[in-house]
């Protein structure tokens, strides 16, 4: 039987891959933004917000909270649209510390049961009792996590093997290349924009109803950092790259107490070390095309 | 069909190009040379609207294309290859050339969202005959990055032949390329891409431009010095002094 502990790690793993898929999207897409932490953290308060005080379902929370930081992230997009590189990536950092600066500003309490709830600046934002009101035991949520990040899998699976994803993949390539192919970089850097947010967003609703309780804090630089790194350990040349990123880092050095108090030194010099020897990652679409290759041979035969 | 009226471009404190006026009959093979700086590759990229002109007009059929972005005068049926080697580098052969046919027309959402190398579409369909006109049909799976040079570039124009072009522009498509390599591709411009198209080559290798181009033109310092036959183009003396020495 799972304990709560591993279910824990788990379902963490569950979660941040999801932040991870939606930085890895842009990865793909030729833009290294450090910014994805303020999706996460705009859908953390929102779908929060909606379940906790105005008593919405988590389905209906779940899809504003990321349609939100979706409608973010498009923002972000147009306004960036201009600039490339290095200043995209500071760009979206500089959001990224507006959005965690202004919620500890945010304050809007209602009360429920003669308490007053919700988010308080500081403070941060208690109470987000969902799985408590409907019973929801840690396997179930655990489910639940596991069954959004499936769909989102299947999801960008489809759209990497789509001409949408083929022309994500062209951007990052060579962007004015893209554009003699006759198509205007802006509109899929924007697409690729609200729909690395909406699943980012996913991440962040799912974060809060799991850990009960959600401060400013948790949504600083590192975690959008971790997010780029897992997709750059992994690999950019499919969708598990991020996974396996994920998985290397909590699955394994947070959760072997033998790295505890190092992890991010042995993390870091592991970022280090693959972008010497692997700047793709471990997946990188060399290695995915030769794997893809061999396995269509194997099946034919 | 296509036509460029005094076409002038500057950067900073150099003049570019200096009203230039080129006229190109449908269904021939152009020529430009000049040394190199004298301004071809500049005025290729205003062809092919990656850069707007200062001064004139670029005429398309009869339309003022002078402002229209690259997507917009790709779309209008004009493609091109690059005199340093752009290809998508980290897809294959075949995605290559697929990449040219989805923006081809202005693509909508049923079109984003289908397989990209689905069997029987009409795109992998085109995109295998242009590889099997230059030649590259078995490279097809390998990734692009694998290829030669000389293979590159045939990629190059296998992409850019792809979509049935209204109008090719090969900058130095012979770039790089030994004398064996050079001839080949030059036979192959002659017989397979040329005939019915209507094309601009920008090279320095006068066998090509001879073999290929029923008409040239010269550029030196941004301005044109000489048009006409290739023949008699290349024995003009301001032409033998400014590009062939």
């Amino acid at each position: 039987m799972l304990n709560d502990y591993l279910l824990t790690v788990i379902s963490n793993i569950g979660m941040i891959s999801l932040i991870a898929l939606s930085a890895y999207l842009l990865l793909i897409s030729g833009e290294i933004s450090f910014g994805q932490q303020a999706y996460f953290g705009i859908s953390a308060y929102a779908g929060a917000i909606a379940t906790t005080l105005w008593g919405w379902p988590l389905w209906l929370a779940l899809l504003f909270g990321s349609s939100l930081a979706a409608l973010a992230a498009g923002f972000v997009g147009l306004l960036t649209l201009r600039i490339s590189g290095l200043y995209f990536s500071i760009a979206t950092l500089a959001f990224a510390e507006m959005v965690r600066l202004s919620l500890f500003k945010l304050s809007y309490q209602l009360e429920i049961d003669g308490e007053l709830i919700g988010p308080n600046g500081a403070e941060g934002f208690g109470e987000i009792r969902w799985i408590f009101d409907n019973d929801v035991s840690v396997l179930e949520y655990t489910l639940l996590i596991y069954g959004i990040l499936l769909l989102v899998l299947f999801c960008l699976v489809l759209i990497e093997r789509s001409r949408l994803g083929m022309i994500f993949r062209m951007l990052g390539q060579d962007p004015l290349l893209t554009r003699i192919q006759g198509l205007n970089p802006v509109r899929y850097k924007v697409t690729a924009a609200i729909l690395a947010g909406f699943i980012a967003g996913l991440g962040g609703t799912l974060y809060a109803h799991s850990f009960t309780y959600i401060e400013p804090q948790i949504f600083n630089v590192m975690l959008g950092v971790h997010a780029l790194a897992y997709g750059l350990i992994g690999g950019l040349g499919t969708v598990l790259g991020p996974l396996i990123g994920v998985a290397i880092d909590i699955g394994f050095l947070e959760s072997v107490r033998v790295f505890q108090g190092y992890r991010m030194i042995v993390f870091g010099g592991l970022v280090a070390l693959m972008l010497i020897f692997m700047p793709r990652g471990i997946l990188d679409e060399n290695r995915v095309y030769r794997l893809k290759n061999l396995a269509q041979r194997w099946f034919r035969a | 069909m296509l036509e460029l009226q005094a076409v002038g471009k500057t950067f900073g404190e150099l003049q570019a190009l200096h009203g230039i006026d080129l006229h190109v009959r449908r269904g021939t093979v152009s020529g430009l040379i000049g040394p190199n700086g004298s301004g071809k590759t500049t005025l290729v990229n205003i062809i092919t609207g990656i850069y707007a002109p200062d001064s004139g007009r670029v005429l398309l059929d009869g339309k003022d294309v002078s402002r229209a972005s690259a997507d917009q005068i790709t779309r209008l049926g004009v493609s091109r290859s690059f005199q340093n080697i752009r290809i998508f580098n980290r897809m294959s052969v075949l995605e290559n050339v697929i990449a040219a046919l989805i923006g081809h027309h202005k693509p909508g959402l049923a079109t984003l969202l289908g397989r990209a190398k689905r069997i029987g579409d009409p795109r992998v369909t085109a995109a295998r005959r242009a590889l099997e006109t230059v030649g590259l049909l078995e490279q097809g799976d390998l990734f692009a990055n694998e290829l030669p040079l000389p293979l590159r570039r045939r990629l190059e124009i296998a992409r850019a032949l792809a979509c049935d072009p209204k109008f090719l522009v090969l900058d130095e498509p012979a770039g790089g390329m030994t004398p064996a390599e050079t001839a080949s591709i030059s036979e192959l411009i002659r017989s397979r891409i040329a005939p019915g198209r209507t094309c601009v080559v920008i090279e320095h290798k006068m066998d090509l431009i001879s073999h290929v181009c029923e008409h040239l033109c010269v550029l030196n310092h941004g301005e044109k010095i000489a048009e006409g036959d290739p023949r008699s183009v290349v024995n003009q003396p301001e032409v033998i002094e400014a590009y062939l020495g």
